[in-house]
């Protein structure tokens, strides 16, 4: 299941067995969890993802946030008893809310500087690309274990990212699964495909009937970040999200002075590769109005 | 037996001044007097346009010298738009190689990403940028070459063997009548168009070419609703006689990113409240889909949604909102859901399956489980050495009689499925009505049922009316026999493909594209 069938026997070896190693600090290297750019967002895949919201767990997520859950598969007595033993438990200890989602994260780049940022907020990165995925959970487990077991002279990380965690998923399918209403501040979508042809328009990761729902799950106020090299997507993004009725944009100056722009720019894997490339970068911004009575 | 009857796949009641069913078979529909069951009026849907061939043409000249392996003599066109694609790229006006591609006809463009990919070509091409980069790994990519070749002769060969596809029969996909307007709205699927007819003589007045197949259609007072197998909803403003020769065109209200497979409308508070003004009442359209989700969206307002209900672990299929403003929801699942739809509340899962597996005894039951698998290749191949016994449970249709009961037709089972509102707001299981064959299409008439089964002997069309006591269906017709369509026993299999295309919605299934 993990491994692509183009992927040739050596190199598939070689992935492999750098997996298997006990890697406790050591931060995985890209070359181990290449796949290619593109997932067709309509079919199926194997996806994993929660009925709704209230039945998602996160501590494999956000383990110092989340106490581990009963699984539902080790009940076999009593389906309800579980359900009674999870609700009291939820009352309890899991206070906290994803609040940041960074919508096709890729390798990560963004999460791992955002965490720092914000290190009282939970942020999500969502990414369908399972080999992407998996780097993106090794290199938090190693900056995790790096931070627990600090030595002496080494810099601090507020949050000591914990609070950043990597799912597989879906996002333009199955956000309502994991999302409440008005749940998220902020969202970002970072170099997402472009979908070149107007035939494959609908798969791109904005467009009007999305917007709908990532208004469903933004709160009032909260941001839609979006960071693209192609213009012609930048134009595309912002046009739709111009107009759409719950999204108003952000002026140049919120804009600029906004932090999280500054890191988007910089920090994210894409960023840095067209900033190598010395291409341009478009940043459109929006902010998610009140709801109509 | 060399032939059998084409069922009726959709069918609708107009009660009219001179009351009429209206039943689809294939490509036609008719229109029946309710009182003399004679045939009034008929409609042939046009054949439809053959699609695709113009497309597959193209890429397949520009593969052909690829293969051979002289793609730069082939080519000249395709080679002068990389190199210059590799230009703007030096002169440091960043525009990654996939820009250009948009900008050039989508013929180049679909050989200029083959080539990336395929180092046979990328050496040829007189191209310096790159080289450098590309020699160093020119012995690794040897093979892959080789792999490349061999993947594209494979699915060449692949292409050569399908013989060229027949035009497909423009079926019939839904009926509904549009009464204070004296209209029959009819989608068509296979070439894609809403059409709206005269209710009395089926003449065609008004049709609009629709974006993607339609998978879902509902009314409201002034407009139909159409949701296409794309995921988007589209709305169509129905006109009034003086405005038939204005062009109007489809608003696109909203959208889910998997196969949209219904949608209806609610308001709340509900219309039965007595505190006044119509400011009050919220209009809203619930919609479902192949990935178990059913939404509820503001309506005009289609930009807010008001919230989803979640719980289904299959595909959705169906909706109804009752007399007491209950949503019920069915699909893949062995459930009728239940629910408090403003609040997203699942009220109830109210039991279907071991309901469908009383009604039958095992040798029926195994008859019918080889018979459903039958219904399509693919899960036919799939299932093979599974349980002999296996009564899936796909809901086709879901409605109310008077307000009393909900009635739930399922794919290829040959009965009705009656539940009772009880008074504690819940669905309770009340009996079955038997069929000749399975239920192909249903519509409600005030407490009675005409319903379409397909099988050989029985009837047609059949009624049943569900008041108190015994339920049993009696045939439309009057024994009467009705000119419809004879299917050739070849043709059978690729009508039944055509017919039961609701459980191929379920995961896992190989219907759809899963890939990872």
């Amino acid at each position: 299941m993990e491994s692509s069938p183009a992927l040739n026997p050596v190199k598939r070896q070689k992935r492999i067995d750098f997996r298997k190693t006990e890697q406790q600090e050591v931060l995985p290297q890209k070359r181990f969890y290449r796949q290619r750019a593109h997932a067709n967002p309509f079919s199926d895949h194997r996806l994993d993802y929660p009925i709704s919201p209230q039945y998602m767990d996160w501590s494999d997520y956000f383990p110092a946030y989340f106490p581990k859950k009963r699984k539902f598969d080790d009940a076999t007595d009593n389906a309800e008893e579980t359900v009674e033993a999870q609700t009291t438990s939820d009352a309890e200890f899991d206070t906290k809310k994803v609040e940041i989602a960074d919508i096709g994260c890729g390798f990560g780049g963004l999460l791992i500087s955002l965490a720092p940022t914000f290190p009282e907020t939970l942020i999500l990165g969502m990414e369908i690309r399972m080999q992407v995925t998996a780097y993106v959970q090794d290199r938090i487990t190693a900056l995790r274990n790096q931070c627990s077991t600090r030595k002496e002279g080494q810099e601090v990380i507020p949050g000591g990212y914990q609070n950043i965690g990597i799912i597989r998923g879906n996002a333009m399918k199955f956000l309502p699964n994991f999302f409440e209403r008005h749940q998220l501040s902020k969202m970002f979508f970072c170099f997402p495909d472009p979908h070149f042809k107007a035939r494959k328009h609908k798969a791109r990761i904005i467009s009007p009937t999305l917007l709908a729902e990532y208004a469903y799950i933004l709160r009032p106020g909260g941001i839609i970040y979006t960071i693209t090299d192609v213009e012609d997507l930048h134009l595309w993004m912002a046009k739709h999200l111009d107009d759409h009725p719950m999204f108003e944009r952000l002026s140049e100056e919120e804009q600029e002075e906004d932090v999280c722009v500054k890191i988007m720019r910089t920090d994210t894997e894409e960023g840095k590769k067209v900033a190598r490339n010395q291409g341009s970068k478009w940043v459109a911004c929006f902010r998610r109005i009140e709801d109509p009575v | 037996m060399t032939s059998r009857r084409h069922p009726v796949q959709a069918i609708a009641f107009a009660p009219s001044d001179s009351p009429k069913l209206f039943i689809a078979i294939a490509e036609t529909v008719y229109a029946i007097s309710a009182t003399t069951h004679e045939t009034v009026a008929t409609w042939k849907a046009p054949p439809a346009p053959i699609q695709g061939k113009p497309q597959s043409q193209a890429p397949d000249v520009a593969d052909k010298p690829e293969e051979s392996g002289d793609a730069a003599e082939a080519l000249p066109t395709n080679e002068e738009e990389e190199i210059a694609a590799t230009t703007t790229k030096t002169e440091g006006n960043v525009e990654s190689t996939d820009v250009v591609m948009t900008d050039s006809p989508p013929s180049v463009s679909s050989a200029a990403g083959k080539r990336k990919r395929s180092p046979s070509a990328a050496s040829n091409a007189p191209v310096e940028t790159s080289e450098s980069v590309e020699t160093s790994a020119e012995a690794k990519k040897s093979d892959k070459k080789t792999r490349n070749q061999k993947k594209s002769e494979k699915r060449k060969a692949k292409n050569a063997a399908k013989p060229p596809t027949p035009p497909q029969p423009n079926y019939i996909g839904q009926v509904v009548p549009i009464i204070n307007r004296n209209l029959l709205a009819i989608t068509t699927l296979e070439d894609k168009t809403l059409r709206l007819h005269n209710l009395d003589t089926l003449e065609v007045v008004k049709e609009w070419v629709l974006h993607k197949r339609p998978s879902a259609i509902t009314l409201t007072p002034n407009t139909v609703l159409v949701g296409d197998k794309f995921g988007d909803v589209f709305s169509y403003k129905i006109p009034f006689p003086s405005e038939l020769e204005e062009s109007s065109e489809g608003k696109l209200l909203l959208g889910h990113v998997s196969l949209l497979t219904t949608l209806t409308t609610a308001i709340s508070p509900p219309s039965h409240q007595q505190n006044g003004s119509s400011g009050d009442i919220k209009k809203y359209i619930i919609t479902a889909d192949r990935d178990e989700h059913i939404r509820i969206t503001n309506y005009p307002l289609t930009h807010v949604i008001h919230g989803f209900c979640l719980g289904h672990t299959a595909f959705v299929n169906c909706l109804l909102v009752t007399k007491n403003n209950l949503l019920v929801s069915g699909g893949g699942d062995d459930w009728l859901g239940l629910w408090d739809w403003k609040a997203g509340k699942l009220l109830q899962r109210a039991d279907m399956k071991t309901h469908v597996d009383a009604i039958l005894d095992h040798e029926e039951a195994k008859a019918l489980t080889e018979k459903l698998r039958g219904y399509n290749k693919k899960r036919k191949r799939k299932e093979e050495g599974e349980p002999e016994v296996d009564i899936t449970i796909a809901v086709t249709q879901i409605s109310e009689v008077d307000g009393r009961e909900v009635i739930v037709v399922l794919e290829g089972i040959p009965a009705i499925l009656r539940y009772k509102h009880t008074t504690d707001n819940q669905l309770e299981y009340a009996g079955y009505i038997k069929a000749a064959g399975s239920v192909t299409s249903l519509t409600v008439q005030g407490s009675r049922v005409y319903f379409g089964a397909d099988s050989e002997e029985g009837t047609l069309v059949s009624y049943a009316d569900l008041t108190e006591g015994e339920t049993i269906a009696s045939d439309f017709f009057g024994g009467k026999p009705f000119e419809g369509q004879l299917v050739e026993e070849t043709a059978v299999d690729s009508v039944n493909e055509r017919l039961y295309t609701v459980e191929a919605f379920r995961k896992g299934f190989g219907g759809f594209m899963e890939d990872d």
